[in-house]
């Protein structure tokens, strides 16, 4: 067969029974869009949602205890403004990110940019940076008698106001600063979607007489959107759970509403009562993605793959290479150079680096033991939620998914209430943080992992099990392998958020369990950032070379014919 | 020649599809080595869990490998390690307890004492705020321990049945940047903060910081509601900028980003110490002021801990000369127990006038105190 014959790309029906072999009830198909899984992959699903929704049934468990009295008094507060602010906030965040990320993903995956294959990693490294320790470099600069001023002050005289403090604490300066922490989140998941993107379906565009304009709105666009709003989702989430960037660049969100009353009036219920709006708020943000991808699936056979012709930039070269340089200077050149001074000055002082050495071996154990945990906990969620869909698949993602815009402290206060009282032989272990990273993380994973699987064609099992293979072993054969990059993304998204997870960490650790955030906390709270730098330094560089590891293999992924 | 994409609705049955090229599809091999880098460093993990079992701890200390004491204390602490790490080394080298710190913030651990009620896991708290004790006392999770070193410290700075007592006293202060403001342009009081010649010119903590609300509760004790209410009210219409800590308001002042900062006294001595050009006033010493606001960090046993024993020693060493005398040192702090002498610059309780309320109030007032900055809208 010679020649694409039509365009890969169409809506699969509502139902569709591919062979005889799904035979069900119609009911209980019904509720899987005419597709009922294999028992143990619900069962699967099942303990995933339990896990992820132990923060929800917390939260209305504290929130309930606390009756309505609690909502009366809160609602008369300043609650209403301060919802305005973290929603405005959460769209601009998302927005910067999603304008960042895309054009860098397609500049180093299909361009014949300069360094492209160092610029990929370098450009995912503000992943690996705590974005408070971002926005304090911010801080030191743009900030009143930051390093600007200095210069400013020096060649010019007066600071223009629309440069210093006056435009970093402003909605924009906040916006920008988070974004540029942030974007990484959309990047690895569209720079995976653009190397795992068939090539020939953007020829058989071509062939059909379309474009270039038409090509990329009929082609890639739809292929990336699973990619663009699952790595969307992400930032919006995390800008919704954020406390220390947004406080320190003194934007006043939601979750300073929450510490107000966990913090400063130790009431439980109605810190919940607040964390409850905003898992309705994530709940909702979890159902519009959803909606936004809509029923259309995208399927690509990986069989046809063919190395993907460069971009000719051209004369754009230059102004491309300006683009990439500009932003991982300001995402990743600036809180870098910090901390180096940081380092540098710690050294110079003296800080003592031995119980460095144990806090990294214990946050790099945490991390990945929990990375392997979420991913695996993840799967068949993901798994059931792209094969078959339905009212139950899509609850249990979102049951999975809620408590993903808690603030940490609250997460962690629901594991303290069950570890303590149902489980209390495990409680003061190392295992009671793994779960609270495996519960914060868990959407990073599924996100992952969804925009992974909506590429791969349920067809390519069908035929493998066509030719024999049993339900379980089509799916470990064939799509297993074809998602691995998928996998790998979001497990080196869960891996690298567990290394900077500080809230949870602080009160479920062990005693004397120390990772490296609790180090940098612990110093730079109070004030002494040089001696806060060198476990900065360790953060960043433990997580930087797995980053290389894993874009560097889905590169070369993209080789196979 | 290349295969056609399977479209969707038509699969095509027609196309051959090779068996054997399953297992080399991209990723198999990759797969693999990201599941042995999982494994390995999971296994990592559990040696750093075995580690951490055997009893190394906290920052500054050698590797904990000691054979067990049996006899241990569990710490829970709000205060920086580097604060505390020097009294709790100095604790177990007189008692040979061997002392199992968990650190963090002091709200959140007092939230999780709470949560763990039905089956405690401290034996004491340190805080640095009464209010947050006091209000760990009447949650009924603290054990009274009224011994005659409690007994020594003066009875507004603890509370009555001694379930938790001040180890050191902070003062509540006005720090100012010398560069900015001349010495005859200085507020006197901290009413002062809310004239409008400062208008825009006065950084504080916001409003969930615990020594923002304590001093909140000690000016409605002191002066009543409507006072406190006026005073809030009026210190918003003057701009009064509210930062995320005590740590950024001190540096803000510092640079003279703005001229005055309402702090915790240590923080002006920590600025100081940065080289910054700050002073410090100590409010309300006027004859018909009612004195400075304090408040202290404290302790407190918690009630069913694992080794009450130990706890017990523990809080009458906190309150030994030595003890108090390494707070004085350690952060500028004024030590509760009468007679020890403070660091260099840092008044005695004895030579301070000081604000008549029992830092009891702090708690017993504390959910009122955040009505009413909810209600102003801070």
């Amino acid at each position: 067969m010679a020649g694409p014959r039509r365009l890969g790309l169409t809506a699969p029906p509502a139902v569709s029974v591919p062979s005889g072999r799904w035979i069900a009830p119609a009911g209980w198909a019904g509720l899987w869009g005419g597709r009922p899984p294999h028992p143990g992959l619900v069962l699967a699903a099942l303990a995933t949602a339990a896990v992820g929704g132990v923060p929800l049934l917390y939260v209305f468990y504290r929130a309930a205890t606390g009756g309505d009295e609690v909502w009366r008094r809160l609602w008369a507060t300043r609650i209403p403004s301060l919802l305005v602010s973290t929603l405005s906030l959460t769209a601009g965040v998302t927005l910067v990110a999603a304008l960042l990320a895309v054009p860098l993903a397609w500049l180093v995956a299909r361009t014949d940019l300069a360094g492209r294959n160092v610029w990929a990693w370098v450009a995912a490294l503000p992943l690996v940076i705590p974005p408070y320790l971002g926005a304090f470099a911010y801080i030191s600069i743009f900030g009143p008698r930051g390093v600007l001023e200095g210069i400013v002050r020096r060649w010019v005289g007066a600071v223009p106001e629309t440069l210093g403090p006056a435009a970093l604490y402003s909605f924009g300066g906040v916006t920008l600063v988070l974004g540029l922490f942030t974007y990484p989140y959309v990047y690895l998941l569209v720079l995976g979607a653009l190397r795992r993107f068939n090539v020939s379906l953007e020829e058989a565009a071509r062939a059909a007489g379309h474009g270039p304009w038409a090509v990329f709105r009929r082609v890639p666009l739809p292929l990336l959107r699973p990619a663009v709003s699952a790595g969307t989702l992400l930032v919006a989430l995390y800008v919704l759970a954020d406390f220390g960037a947004v406080s320190m660049l003194r934007y006043p969100t939601f979750t300073q509403a929450i510490y107000l009353q966990l913090i400063g009036r130790y009431d439980r219920s109605a810190a919940a009562a607040l964390g409850a709006v905003l898992v309705a708020i994530s709940v909702f943000l979890l159902w519009a993605e959803d909606r936004a991808r809509g029923r259309a699936r995208y399927y690509q056979t990986v069989g046809t793959f063919r190395p993907q012709p460069q971009v000719r930039l051209g004369r754009w070269r230059r102004m491309a290479l300006a683009y990439v340089l500009g932003v991982t200077m300001a995402s990743v050149g600036v809180p870098l150079g910090m901390v180096g001074y940081w380092t540098f000055r710690g050294l110079a002082a003296g800080v003592p680096l031995e119980p460095l050495w144990r806090a990294a071996a214990h946050s790099l154990g945490a991390a990945a033991g929990a990375a392997f945990l979420t991913v695996a906990l993840a799967f068949p969620v993901a798994y059931l939620r792209a094969r078959h869909g339905g009212p139950i698949c899509r609850g249990l993602a979102q049951l999975a998914q809620s408590g993903y815009a808690l603030p940490g402290v609250v997460a962690a206060l629901a594991l303290i209430f069950l570890f303590n009282r149902y489980l209390p032989w495990l409680y003061g272990t190392p295992l009671v943080v793994l779960t609270a990273y495996v519960i914060r993380f868990l959407p990073q994973a599924l996100q992952a992992e969804d925009a992974a699987l909506a590429q791969v064609s349920p067809r390519l099992e069908e035929a493998a099990r066509s030719l024999g293979l049993g339900p379980l072993a089509a799916s470990a054969r064939v799509t297993l392998p074809l998602v691995a990059p998928g996998l790998a993304a979001g497990w080196s998204l869960v891996f690298v958020s567990g290394l900077k997870e500080l809230s949870a960490t602080l009160l479920l650790r062990p005693a004397g369990f120390e990772t490296l955030p609790v180090r940098v906390w612990m110093q730079a709270s109070e004030g002494f950032f040089s001696q806060a730098g060198p476990a900065a330094l360790v953060l960043v560089l433990c997580s930087a070379p797995l980053l290389g590891v894993l874009l560097g293999r889905q590169h070369r992924g993209e080789g196979h014919g | 020649m290349q295969r056609p994409v399977a479209p969707r609705r038509a699969p095509d049955r027609t196309t051959p599809r090779r068996p054997g090229s399953l297992p080399t599809l991209p990723g198999g091999p990759g797969l693999l080595l990201f599941l042995g880098l999982s494994l390995a460093l999971a296994t990592a993990l559990a040696a750093g869990c075995a580690g951490a079992g055997t009893g190394t701890q906290g920052s500054g200390r050698g590797p904990g490998t000691e054979p067990p004491g049996r006899r241990e204390l569990v710490v829970y602490s709000g205060r920086k390690d580097a604060l505390i790490q020097p009294v709790l080394e100095a604790f177990e080298s007189e008692t040979g307890i061997r002392v199992v710190l968990r650190s963090g913030g002091a709200s959140e651990l007092a939230s999780a004492i709470l949560e763990e009620r039905s089956r405690p896991r401290a034996d004491v708290f340190i805080a640095n705020d009464a209010g947050t004790l006091e209000n760990l006392r009447r949650e009924g999770v603290l054990e009274p321990y009224l011994s005659e070193r409690v007994r020594a410290v003066p009875e507004d700075l603890r509370a009555a049945d001694g379930s938790w007592v001040g180890v050191s006293a902070r003062v509540r202060v006005i720090m100012y940047n010398t560069t900015l403001l001349a010495p005859e342009e200085l507020p006197r009081t901290v009413a002062d903060l809310a004239d409008p010649r400062y208008r825009g010119q006065v950084a504080m903590a916001q409003s969930s910081n615990e020594s923002v609300i304590g001093h909140v509760s000690a000016l409605r004790h002191l002066k009543g509601d409507a006072y406190a209410e006026q005073f809030l009210r009026d210190l918003l219409a003057n701009q009064v900028i509210r930062l995320k800590g005590h740590t950024q308001v001190r540096q803000a002042v510092g640079k003279g980003e703005f001229k005055l900062g309402w702090v915790n006294h240590y923080y002006y001595f920590l600025e100081r110490a940065d080289g910054s050009p700050v002073g410090v006033i100590w409010p309300d010493q006027g004859p018909d002021d009612p004195g400075a606001v304090f408040n202290v960090a404290g302790v407190g046993i918690v009630k069913g801990g694992p080794n009450p024993e130990a706890a017990r020693a523990f809080v009458d060493f906190l309150l030994t000369p030595a003890a108090q005398e390494l707070f004085a040192r350690l952060n500028m702090e004024i030590p509760t127990l009468p007679g020890v002498p403070t660091a260099e610059g840092v008044p005695d309780l004895g030579s301070l006038k000081r604000a008549p309320v029992p830092l009891e109030v702090l708690g017993r007032e504390l959910h009122r105190t955040v009505d009413l900055l909810e209600k102003v809208g801070f």
